[in-house]
């Protein structure tokens, strides 16, 4: 067995460090207190640079853009997802995002890791710059769109926790000492036990420190805005790529037709907020089976339905 | 509308004329076109979509699916496809089912109203010159998102209408026109003129290197395209660079061996001279079928002319294992694929004569022998084994009880390539159609609040001016004489 090529060294490294950032956030939950929170931060931080790193070293290695197979991809996803988590941290501040973030992240780095592939040469179909618009737009839309997932799964649960906590703010006074923060917009201060004693009452706090449900709302919205319309064109770049390569734009292979799930998915999410009945917790429920989507997209139509596009498996 | 809403066993009061029978009609249309249009519904009929196609994932389908997948779906759930056959969508074949078009011109319809009521409403205030707000360019914005995909309905049903889209194999050194009899298959358009470009295309040579690994690097045809005869265009067609000549379009698509196979007749004349093309199996061990119909010997006691036909079978890089007695072909040898790549080309062939039943009207398939009117050469139908360059002498019963021997020789090996032609003018309206729609949801999503978030930066610079005391953000939209002045 010959020394792992530096590309994977680094990648190493980076996972190591996410692990770490990970802790931290998790650390972060219960006892909140800011440097830890900060310390987490700087660990994703200094991993972003290696990850990076990889990314180029592996193109420098195989010769080609570094899309070309599920590790690659699921490399540039994870990346693609760790630098949107540091923007929005660093500029709006949101740390708690860092423990779905670094999930996602050290999960699709993991299972990069599982089908990892040598750098190598591509198979003749991947041959050409449609290829690099195509697999760059979809990367790109995938990570930004499983923020809008993680930014609704938020809202649900303080929506949830908001609900409790109206519900024991109208109940006798004997109950009303467990409601976490007691009034509708309070926030309560403290550690995640607080405010009362059981385990309901306690994540409902915790999760009340999240920002407002409307904020929350906002930025699911904001990150399909856009994630969408990059989906789109990618989709219509792998059309392009279809037409060019094999004469025809769109064939119905599953890879196309789970992209074209994805895109259906997310275009009833934006109908589903202008339309009474929908929008708030149904509109982000759409998201989550986007999320779910996405990822089947991504693995279980390479690995266990043939189509066309399952060269990327290689 | 008020009808709609109105229960729907009102008492009639006296004096009040009961409806006719066309306006409860009308009335219940009404509803329904409200009901048909309205946002909810566009959402569970694309939910609906959603489903066909989760559907047409993981159910193996017809068209794009291997044959094997397809038929072992349907052998396992027959019962669930002959259920969902009766509503309209046969589980291996969705995206062509009768339920998905139903539900794509529901949609489509709805959309229609849709972009007409919209299109309409922005003409109005286009006409009238109402103040062009944010919320109007959005709108915009939004008609041209939707309007686009009736763009890419037309794009597409008129590219397939007009075109037709086929596969054609062309062996090394073999010049094909661009005519219907050439193709394999052929699908056109319904709406296609029958005129095709009657071009000639020949290959001239085809390469597929391999890499280490055995996977091929590249593939390539390198393709000469004659027009009247003479050679107008010369290129190599790969994987992603096709070949295009007058409005018809040549992928490489696939592609395969072709041994050249010579045969002759008991009186040494040349009855059969063709580089059969190895169509099924891989690259490492394809198989293909040679007939001989008119072979041009009458065995004695027959009335007619007899025929030959073999199956054969191709190993580029053919891996000799001995045997002792048994299965071995008839030079004693065994042979088993190696790799892809033409290092020692050996063909079996498994020899039949008798009749090729192409007389009995059926249709005729050039890649499958029917054997039923024919009988092995050899015993068991053991093959022979031809190796490149090599010529077998074999024997049949003559006259006098003699033997009448004829050859079959393997000259030379070639590899034919196979194209994915079509033609389809849709394909720039479908590119359009592309654009439009991006420009229409870039245009929604970002021109309108950028639009808005550039009037309350105008109005926040602009309110300490125009009224120091009051909140900024509170201040009513005025397209004051001030205001212009300050953003000229």
């Amino acid at each position: 067995m010959t020394d792992p090529p530096l590309s994977l060294t680094l990648f190493g490294v980076a996972v190591a460090l996410y692990v770490a950032g990970l802790a931290g956030f998790l650390l972060y939950l219960p006892f909140r207190r800011r440097p830890i929170a900060n310390t987490a931060l700087t660990l994703v931080a200094l991993a972003w640079p290696f990850h990076l790193a990889s990314i180029l070293t592996r193109a420098l290695e195989a010769g080609h853009w570094p899309l070309g197979n599920i590790y690659e991809y699921s490399t540039g996803i994870s990346f693609v997802v760790a630098t949107t988590f540091l923007v929005i941290a660093l500029r709006a501040g949101q740390r708690l995002l860092g423990v779905p973030a670094m999930i996602v992240t050290i999960a699709l780095m993991s299972v990069a890791y599982m089908l990892y592939v040598p750098p190598g040469d591509l198979v003749p179909a991947l041959h050409s710059y449609w290829l690099t618009i195509h697999v760059t737009s979809m990367a790109t839309a995938s990570g930004l769109l499983v923020f809008s997932s993680l930014f609704a799964m938020f809202f649900l649960v303080r929506q949830w926790a908001d609900g409790f906590a109206l519900a024991t703010a109208a109940a006798p006074p004997k109950l009303r000492g467990m409601a976490a923060g007691g009034g509708g917009a309070a926030v309560m201060t403290g550690s995640g036990g607080g405010g009362g004693g059981g385990f309901v009452p306690g994540l409902a706090g915790a999760v009340r420190r999240l920002p407002s449900a409307a904020s929350l709302d906002s930025w699911s919205f904001r990150f399909v805005m856009i994630g969408f319309p990059v989906w789109t064109f990618g989709v219509m770049m792998g059309a392009v790529w279809g037409e060019h390569a094999w004469g025809r734009y769109w064939g119905w292979d599953p890879k196309e037709t789970f992209s074209f799930i994805v895109w259906v998915v997310f275009a009833i999410y934006l109908h589903a907020r202008v339309t009474y009945g929908w929008k708030g917790s149904r509109a982000a429920l759409i998201t989550v089976v986007g999320f779910v989507a996405i990822f089947a997209d991504l693995y279980a139509v390479n690995l266990w339905i043939a189509g066309l596009h399952s060269y990327a498996r290689a | 509308m008020a009808t709609s809403t109105a229960p729907r066993h009102r008492a009639v009061r006296p004096g009040t004329p009961a409806p006719s029978r066309g306006a409860r009609v009308r009335s219940l249309l009404g509803r329904f076109w409200h009901e048909y249009t309205r946002m909810r519904t566009a959402i569970y009929m694309l939910l609906g979509v959603l489903g066909i196609v989760l559907i047409g994932t993981f159910v193996p389908q017809e068209f794009t699916s291997s044959s094997v997948k397809v038929s072992e779906f349907l052998a396992a759930h027959s019962n669930l496809n002959d259920l969902a056959s009766h509503i309209g969508l046969p589980l291996t074949s969705v995206f062509v089912s009768p339920l998905f078009y139903v539900l794509l011109g529901s949609i489509y319809i709805a959309l229609l109203s849709c972009v007409l009521t919209r299109g309409r409403a922005l003409m109005v205030r286009t006409m009238r010159r109402y103040p062009r707000t944010p919320q109007y360019w959005g709108e915009w914005g939004s008609w041209l998102f939707h309007t686009s995909f009736f763009l890419l309905l037309i794009a597409v049903v008129w590219g397939k209408a007009t075109g037709f889209d086929g596969i054609m194999t062309i062996t090394e050194g073999q010049r094909v026109a661009e005519t219907q009899a050439s193709y394999d298959t052929l699908q056109e358009g319904m709406l296609f003129d029958g005129h095709h470009a009657g071009y000639d295309v020949q290959l001239n040579r085809f390469a597929a290197p391999l890499q280490a690994n055995g996977m091929p690097e590249d593939f390539v045809s390198n393709v000469t395209v004659y027009d009247g005869g003479r050679p107008v265009l010369t290129k190599d067609v790969r994987v992603n660079d096709f070949l295009g000549y007058d409005n018809v379009d040549f992928y490489q698509q696939d592609y395969g061996w072709a041994p050249h196979i010579v045969v002759r007749n008991p009186g040494g004349e040349v009855v059969s001279d063709n580089a059969v093309q190895m169509i099924q199996g891989d690259k490492a061990a394809s198989t293909g079928v040679i007939k001989v119909p008119a072979f041009n010997y009458t065995l004695p006691g027959t009335a007619r002319p007899t025929q030959i036909g073999a199956k054969l079978v191709l190993y580029p890089d053919a891996q000799a294992v001995p045997t002792v007695g048994g299965a071995a072909n008839s030079l004693g040898i065994n042979y088993v694929p190696g790799s892809a790549a033409a290092n020692n080309p050996v063909l079996e062939v498994q020899l039949f004569v008798g009749d090729l039943g192409l007389d009995s009207g059926a249709s005729q398939d050039v890649f499958s022998l029917d054997t039923s009117g024919m009988r092995p050469f050899f015993d068991g139908a053991a093959p022979f084994a031809l190796q490149l360059h090599q010529t077998v002498t074999l024997g049949l019963p003559a006259a006098g009880g003699g033997t009448a021997s004829f050859t079959v020789s393997f000259p030379d090996l070639k590899q034919f390539s196979l194209f994915h032609v079509k033609k389809d003018s849709g394909v720039p309206l479908v590119y359009t159609a592309f654009i439009l729609t991006m420009v229409g949801l870039l245009t929604k999503l970002y021109l309108r609040p950028f639009l808005e978030r550039r009037q309350r930066r105008r109005r926040a610079t602009l309110s300490p001016v125009a009224l120091p005391v009051s909140q900024p953000g509170a201040l009513p939209p005025q397209p004051s004489v001030r205001e212009e002045v300050l953003t000229r």
